[in-house]
């Protein structure tokens, strides 16, 4: 359950701020999330699965404009990818770059605190 | 430990690389971190596919509110209260629409593409710029008044612009500028003037100045004025010459003569004022690729079916995604009630209607572009050049070629002379004199024309401004009046008038002494005949003609339409419609029977081709209705038959190595029809001595054979025109996805509705207007408002110019006409707080 709820909580924020910031929003929440929550077995992987959530909760907000499916079919072509495969990589950046930076926060913060100690 | 020290490894290596790959562009790949992002990436893009049906914004300069009403064909019916806010709020529009296009546009016509593309688009950036298009733009602007009428349209067409950038929502930066990485700068004043030059060198005509040097540089000069003459040997001109029937002035050909290499400098001069090979585009043996052309026609209310006038109009230009046109309906109560297409980029309407006239153009392609060779101080560094004695001056411009990042790709130093660029070709300095080089108040023309309330009073407005590139413009009233006058600047020459020659640029005397005035201008009001009608035919019968045209003329779709016209005197807003896709050929009307009555020939002297082939080609071509219909199989043929008929005739004018090669018309080649024993029939590579039949018969059946062997057998379905010609209408960026290719259309060379070609070039805009007590006006265009691809909007009109129809047009003169299931969006624009 707590797994859970962080998992909500990591990608709700990691969603609010992308909707700020923009995409740096992904490895800043990621790196920080992994310098606080080091000791936790797996925090890396919940970090890059909660980025892929949020990205996919905003891809679903535009996803039900009746447009969707059409930008996704010309973008797709455009890049010369199937537009599902373009989806996929999108999640795949996020989840990357949130597994990437979350693994050297947790990195960072298992340093910090073995120096604290 | 090791297992963690090589996560973190590779941790680092993820996070750089994606750090790397999310912020910067890698070739053609964007920066995928703000493309991906789902908040205001590529992907939000499908939140600004559609225009929220009602929206508010606010542009700097507004004096009162605008009310922008969409309509259900997603044109926009502006209201505003005075003219500059409404062209305030038709910028703000544009920019909604075609914000990408405004950009791209501007780079092209001001020679800067290399700022996107890299040194790959050089060559079309050093075309522009050699030819001092951009140069002339800013004269244009510091020349312009700044309290004119035109000025103060362009000033607020560009705050409006400015207004939707600034105020643009994150998810709605196009598709292309995402691509590219790069966000749209700021409008100016002046990119409208870059966009109004570079569609007068759209329109410019040196092609036959050009082919006939070339040609004499083989055959001799007289012979290259017979086959590249400035008379087009078929009359049906613009201006009604009083005959009921098509003027055949034919002559026979002067054989072949000694080359002249001295006309090789007037064709390098040509090819090098236009480096990125416009006249590549004429194939070998092809004489009619000519796509960028126009038909429009009126007819008196005597000769229409409802007693009211009719006009129509179908500008032939480039075919691109978006369009080059955006409609718009512009209304301000008591001043203007516009409706029509504007060019993206410039606010006036081009071609439309208001409440009492309607308008459309086609290209006269008078040759309004000279030639000067100039003597200079230093044949490398010239700093002076020299006339009647003295030395004066030459103006020095750096231009600087920028990369994608703002590095330079590459410099040139320009020279002026007082009549215009000046390069250096052969080892000579040439400059060149041009119309459009010197124009710039054509804007305050559409303005002015914009408030006609007759024909005439459209005629002479236009006539006061509009300079170059000179069209044929034809209008219609409520009174039923109609009328047509081939608008621009026409310079006298010295000597013969002729601009086809080199000028002696150290002499004043070589330089043009004044225009001609308006009584000379091909023109026609109201003609006994009931109708007047354009289509890039020579625009008044030499035997009357005052001025000096020099262009090439297209007399084939002329003969059509005046052919339909002619035969119908009570003519229908729905027979308007249909000849502007008509499938019917003038031009096929008049060959067919020549190769029909030349394998019948060659057949009985038991010479020539293989007699069952022969047979064969004469029973498809005998069979075919001559109408170039998507399901006939018999155009194929003849275009096929045509083509090696050119190669064959025109074998003296071949170069040797390759280099390009000058076509005569299919019109000139139709006057050499008449003499069948001519010189140039014969083929120089057989020893035999070929007549005009010979060549015909052997011309069909190879056409046969190689269109067999390309489509297999003609029974077999694959000569079908509509599977073989194809529309090809490209993306701005040429990206495939965002393109319309391989689109089945009707019509082939020389028909209303030409294609030829690559099929990127046809009938950009189609209009017919009923010009009764109130306007009605039916129209299309291949394309749709929006510029963004994923919009529903972006290529809804397809499929009726495809088919040849027409939607009715809205033109409410209130908001409140406009009902609700006509409505599609509102916008209201308030003034910056």
């Amino acid at each position: 359950m707590k797994t859970v709820r962080l998992l909500v909580i990591v990608a709700a924020i990691v969603a609010a701020l992308t909707w700020i910031v923009g995409w740096w929003a992904v490895p800043l929440v990621a790196a920080m999330t992994g310098a606080l929550l080091w000791s936790r077995r797996g925090i890396a992987w919940l970090v890059a699965f909660a980025a892929a959530i949020s990205w996919s909760a905003l891809i679903l907000v535009d996803g039900f404009s009746e447009r969707f499916g059409a930008l996704a079919r010309i973008v797709g072509a455009t890049l010369m990818v199937p537009a599902s495969a373009l989806l996929a990589v999108t999640l795949l950046f996020a989840a990357l770059l949130a597994w990437s930076a979350a693994t050297l926060g947790a990195e960072i913060g298992r340093v910090t605190r073995r120096g604290d100690g | 430990m090791i297992g963690r020290t090589l996560r973190v490894m590779v941790a680092l290596l993820v996070l750089g690389g994606g750090l790397f790959v999310g912020a910067r562009s890698i070739g053609p790949a964007p920066a995928l971190g703000p493309f991906l992002e789902p908040a205001h990436g590529v992907w939000s893009l499908a939140r600004a596919a559609t225009i929220p049906a009602s929206a508010q914004g606010r542009v700097a300069g507004l004096r009162d509110s605008v009310q922008v009403v969409y309509d259900d064909r997603a044109v926009p019916h502006v209201f505003a209260q005075s003219e500059e806010d409404a062209y305030r709020a038709l910028g703000f529009v544009v920019a909604r629409d075609r914000l990408f296009q405004l950009y791209v546009q501007t780079l092209a016509a001001s020679g800067r593409l290399t700022e996107i593309a890299g040194p790959l688009t050089l060559p079309l950036d050093r075309e522009m710029r050699q030819l001092g298009l951009p140069r002339a733009a800013e004269r244009a602007v510091a020349r312009a008044a700044d309290t004119s009428a035109s000025s103060r349209a362009v000033r607020a067409y560009a705050d409006g612009v400015n207004a939707y950038i600034a105020a643009m929502p994150a998810s709605a930066l196009p598709l292309e500028f995402r691509l590219l990485g790069i966000r749209p700068p700021a409008w100016k004043p002046i990119d409208t003037y870059y966009l109004q030059n570079r569609m007068g060198w759209t329109l410019a005509n040196i092609a036959n100045e050009r082919d006939r040097a070339v040609a004499a540089a083989r055959v001799g000069r007289e012979a290259a004025l017979a086959l590249f003459p400035d008379d087009s040997p078929i009359q049906e001109p613009i201006q009604p010459n009083g005959q009921h029937a098509p003027r055949l002035d034919f002559h026979p050909l002067p054989p072949p003569g000694a080359p002249d290499s001295a006309s090789m400098l007037v064709a390098a001069a040509a090819d090098a004022l236009v480096p990125s090979g416009r006249f590549a585009e004429r194939e070998p043996g092809e004489p009619d690729t000519r796509s960028l052309a126009s038909n429009n026609w009126a007819v008196s209310p005597s000769r229409s079916a409802t007693g009211h006038a009719l006009l129509a109009g179908d500008p032939h230009l480039d075919l691109t995604l978006p369009s080059i046109w955006y409609e718009a309906h512009l209304v301000v109560p008591g001043a203007l009630d516009v409706y029509g297409v504007t060019i993206p980029g410039a606010p006036p309407v081009v071609i439309g209607l208001n409440r009492d006239i309607a308008w459309t153009f086609t290209n006269t392609g008078a040759d309004v572009m000279d030639l000067y060779v100039e003597q200079v101080d230093d044949q490398r560094h010239p700093t002076r050049y020299r006339v009647d004695g003295a030395w004066r001056p030459l103006e020095r411009r750096v231009e600087v070629y920028r990369g994608r990042r703002g590095e330079t790709i590459a410099v040139d130093t320009m020279y002026y002379t007082h009549r215009g660029p000046l390069q250096s070709v052969r080892g000579r300095w040439i400059s060149l004199r041009w119309t459009v080089l010197d124009a710039g108040t054509e804007g305050a023309g559409f303005i002015a024309a914009s408030h006609a309330r007759t024909a005439a009073e459209f005629e002479d407005a236009m006539a006061a401004s509009w300079h170059a590139p000179a069209q044929n413009m034809l209008a219609a009233d409520r009174g039923g009046h109609i009328a047509i006058r081939s608008t621009g600047r026409y310079p006298i020459r010295p000597g013969t008038g002729s601009g086809s020659v080199l000028f002696d640029g150290s002499s004043s005397a070589s330089d043009w002494k004044g225009d001609a005035p308006v009584s000379d201008w091909p023109q026609g009001f109201d003609p006994p005949q009931g109708y007047l009608a354009s289509a890039n035919q020579q625009p008044i019968d030499p035997r009357v003609a005052r001025i000096w045209f020099g262009g090439s003329w297209d007399p084939w779709r002329a003969l059509r339409i005046n052919a339909l016209l002619r035969a119908d005197s009570s003519v229908t807003v729905d027979e308007m419609r249909r000849f502007q896709t008509d499938p019917a050929s003038a031009r096929a009307d008049l060959y067919v029977p020549f190769f029909l009555r030349a394998a019948t020939r060659v057949a009985s002297r038991g010479t020539g081709p293989n007699p069952a082939v022969l047979e064969e080609a004469a029973r498809v071509l005998q069979s075919w209705d001559r109408r170039y219909t998507a399901s006939n199989t018999g155009a194929v043929l003849l275009e096929a038959a045509l083509r090696e008929t050119a190669l064959e005739t025109w074998d003296e004018l071949a170069e040797q190595s390759g280099g390009r090669r000058a076509t005569p018309s299919s019109a000139v080649l139709l006057e050499l029809m008449a003499d069948s024993t001519s010189a140039w029939w014969d083929n120089r590579s057989t020893s035999a001595v070929e007549d005009r039949d010979a060549i015909l018969a052997s011309s069909l059946a190879s056409a046969f054979l190689a269109t067999e062997q390309r489509y297999g057998a003609p029974a077999g379905g694959g000569w079908q025109w509509g599977k073989i010609r194809r529309a090809n209408i490209h993306h701005l960026l040429r990206i495939p996805a965002l393109s319309a290719l391989e689109l089945p259309v009707e019509g082939g060379p020389g028909t209303l509705s030409p294609s030829t070609g690559s099929g990127s070039q046809g009938p950009s805009w189609r209009m017919v207007v009923e010009l009764g007590p109130t306007l009605h006006a039916w129209a299309t265009y291949p394309g749709g408002q929006s510029g963004n691809p994923a919009s529903a909007r972006y290529l809804d009109r397809l499929p009726q110019w495809l088919a040849g129809t027409l939607e009715a047009v809205h033109i409410p003169t209130r908001p409140s006409e406009l009902a609700g299931s006509q409505r599609s969006a509102t916008l209201v624009l308030r003034p910056a707080r």
